[in-house]
């Protein structure tokens, strides 16, 4: 039993960042019905951004997280009016810009390398110390965070769709856009939020994973994919069904590396995002997400 | 109107296309001193050497430390006037993909006329673009690369490469001797699913029945794991009272920190790997303690001057370990002395003139120990250069430089 509840607590620490990278996927999917394959660099400049300030330059990590907030509202903003909406302004299809975002990642690939470094990188936890002990199980420090705040911002995230007025009008935005523009929605603002609230979001979820597994340009891609499973699975549209599928996707990764074999265990996280492909495409249209 | 629309469009999505392409393509020359990459061949007081590695990407970590070995070999050696020509470095970038390295193979055969190419750190784009440079007539000393399989006398290649690490199988005879003094009951391993993971079980499932041992449980994992939980409870559930840690730094960082995690008191002792600055890195406390293999002699004056003049050119933190910098420093010097051999004429030449070549004062080894080639043995470690180096206070230190080692 103690076997299982240490694997549990894994799943759902990671899954909870595959959540993360879920909700950063269909926040800007829902406004505008891009998907951003940006994502894992993203997630990938948190985590670099992280180690640069609190391991180089010697910041703590209040200082810290103003830096990684100010650095994804920069790459929120140059995401926003640097590439998408000047595409979109020029009519560019909606395959092109999402194939513009796979450049927008490796640019980034490529400048962490090129100006931070190439190799991974130890960051140290928001607590540092020794793990907690919950009965026979064990937990780091830093997954109880990743929990923790990554729930808080699930929540957070929630009551900003459905209790403010911005959000609502962003919900809007995403059933019809047209139809939010006639009632007077200023809907490029409004897609800028959604820019910024899926970056940030993002780029905090690398801040959150770095403790546990290094800062390093490649790092990204393998979350990435498994967050753009969750978000498929959680329809895309709802903020909560892709947190919990992430956790889904966690603890199955976990518990099927244990108890079916660890050689299986990427194959089995790939099917579920290959099945999700399949079947989801007509949830996802009922979404009410369009281009 | 609507032309200008849709050349816009084109215009953009050839953009798209080109940095995209660009991006992915990743086997541009690397700046790597002098005129690298002109493509304009050997002039006559210049001769050119090539190398193909990861320098950008997951295996960068082993790839730059290795390049930066190779620019202060070819730095002391043209400092020195030691040769009557000049040698140039030119780098491509493989990332450690296989497909990529042998296009840099061709490329670099086809365009930068080199008169020989130092293999890189990964074992799968080696065995990938071997072919292409041994059939290409050129030499390919591979300097950090270590599967077995590398050297096959029965490739038609055999006669052109030549390893100077040592390999698997050599690092796996020495490192069993601590399973075997310790006298454990349930030795367990764990691996990544790479070339270099795989090779490494098989060489210690085949050096453990040799020596009367066995492995009682493997597991395997994704290079670049997330969370190796799943693996450690395997191991500690099964009954393990040692393992054999054989992943790249990254991943063995993560193992070891959800060992300490767990509170599980096991001794791990691990692969060559573990001296990517990587590991020291992420691993943090969770590493002290942990043993694992060197080629480093911190007793021995070459390799302590290498030292002293590598974290002066680089920072001490550009290859903490001085591992796989000193293999490919090594490397240079053992293809300095076989071009003065052969009278710089690469191919045949080369290859007869290194099967000749001694180096007793290499950077690498115990002292002692030596690298040379013979025509019927082209890997060049001797006995006993094995040394093992383990994590204390958050930094490589020396465990041993008298453990036996036995050329294979």
């Amino acid at each position: 039993m103690s076997t299982f509840l240490q694997l549990a607590v894994s799943g759902i620490a990671l899954g909870s960042i595959y959540g993360l990278i879920a909700l950063g996927f269909l926040v800007i999917y829902h406004a505008t019905g891009l998907v951003n394959f940006a994502q894992g660099q993203l997630l990938m400049a948190g985590a670099m951004t992280t180690y640069l300030l609190l391991m180089k330059a010697g910041l703590g990590y209040p200082l810290a997280i103003v830096g990684v907030v100010v650095v994804a509202l920069v790459l929120a903003v140059v995401f926003r009016y640097g590439l998408h909406r000047p595409m979109v302004k020029r009519g560019a299809p909606t395959t092109n810009v999402v194939v513009a975002t796979i450049a927008f990642g490796l640019v980034l690939t490529a400048a962490a390398e090129l100006f931070i470094g190439n190799t991974k990188y130890g960051v140290d936890p928001l607590f540092p110390g020794a793990p907690v002990a919950i009965g026979d199980i064990s937990i780091q420090t830093q997954s109880l965070v990743i929990v923790i705040v990554a729930w808080a911002l699930v929540a957070a995230i929630w009551l900003f769709f459905t209790k403010t007025l911005t959000g609502l009008s962003l919900r809007a935005v995403g059933l019809n856009r047209n139809a939010a523009a006639v009632s007077g929605v200023r809907v490029s603002r409004l897609i800028t939020i959604a820019f910024v609230i899926s970056v940030i979001v993002t780029v905090l979820g690398g801040m959150l994973v770095a403790p546990l597994i290094g800062a390093g340009p490649e790092m990204g891609l393998s979350i990435a994919v498994k967050g753009f499973a969750a978000a498929v699975i959680g329809g895309m549209s709802s903020v909560y069904r892709g947190m919990v599928a992430g956790v889904v996707i966690g603890l199955i990764e976990m518990l099927s590396s244990y108890y079916v074999s660890s050689a299986y265990a990427p194959v089995i996280a790939y099917a579920i995002l290959f099945i999700a492909l399949v079947l989801m495409p007509a949830r996802v249209r009922q979404s009410g997400a369009t281009a | 109107m609507k032309n200008t629309s849709t050349s816009r469009r084109a215009v953009t999505i050839a953009a798209i296309a080109l940095t995209v392409s660009a991006a992915l393509a990743g086997c541009a020359p690397a700046a790597s001193g002098g005129d690298a990459g002109s493509g304009d061949g050997a002039s006559s007081d210049t001769i050119k050497i090539g190398y193909i590695g990861p320098l950008t990407g997951g295996s960068a970590s082993l790839g730059v430390p290795a390049q930066h070995g190779f620019e202060l070999a070819v730095q002391h050696l043209n400092d020195s006037g030691e040769l009557d020509r000049k040698i140039e470095l030119v780098s491509v970038d493989d990332e450690a993909d296989p497909t990529k390295s042998a296009a840099a193979a061709q490329r670099m055969i086809d365009e930068d006329d080199v008169v020989a190419v130092l293999g890189g750190p990964n074992s799968g784009p080696v065995l990938a673009n071997n072919p292409i440079i041994t059939g290409a007539g050129v030499v390919q000393l591979i300097t950090i690369a270590q599967s077995d399989n590398l050297i096959d006398p029965e490739s038609p290649g055999y006669d052109l490469t030549f390893q100077v690490t040592e390999n698997n199988t050599y690092n796996v005879g020495a490192t069993v001797q601590f399973f075997l003094d310790a006298d454990y009951d349930s030795i367990c391993a764990v691996a990544d699913t790479t070339e270099y993971g795989q090779s490494g079980i098989a060489a210690i499932e085949k050096v453990f029945a040799d020596n009367g041992l066995e492995i009682a449980q493997k597991v395997s994992h994704e290079v670049n794991a997330t969370d190796l939980t799943p693996q450690v409870l395997s191991l500690r559930d099964a009954g393990c009272d040692s393992i054999y840690l054989f992943s790249y730094g990254q991943d063995a960082a993560v193992f070891m920190k959800t060992v300490n995690q767990i509170g599980w008191d096991v001794d791990v002792i691990g692969g060559r790997a573990l001296n990517q600055a990587a590991f020291l890195s992420i691993a943090g406390d969770a590493g002290d303690g942990l043993i694992f293999p060197s080629v480093i002699d911190l007793d021995k004056k070459e390799a302590t001057d290498f030292i002293a003049a590598y974290d002066e050119e680089y920072g001490a933190d550009d290859d903490p370990a001085h591992t796989f910098s000193a293999l490919a420093y090594d490397s240079v010097m053992l293809l300095a002395e076989a071009l003065k051999a052969s009278d710089y004429k690469g191919g045949d030449d080369l290859a007869a003139a290194l099967s000749g070549v001694t180096l007793d004062d290499a950077v690498t080894g115990r002292a002692g120990s030596s690298l040379s080639f013979t025509p019927g043995d082209h890997r060049a470690p001797s006995d006993d250069f094995q040394t093992f180096f383990t994590i204390e206070d958050g930094a490589f230190t020396m465990y041993s430089n008298s453990v036996p080692s036995t050329r294979p």
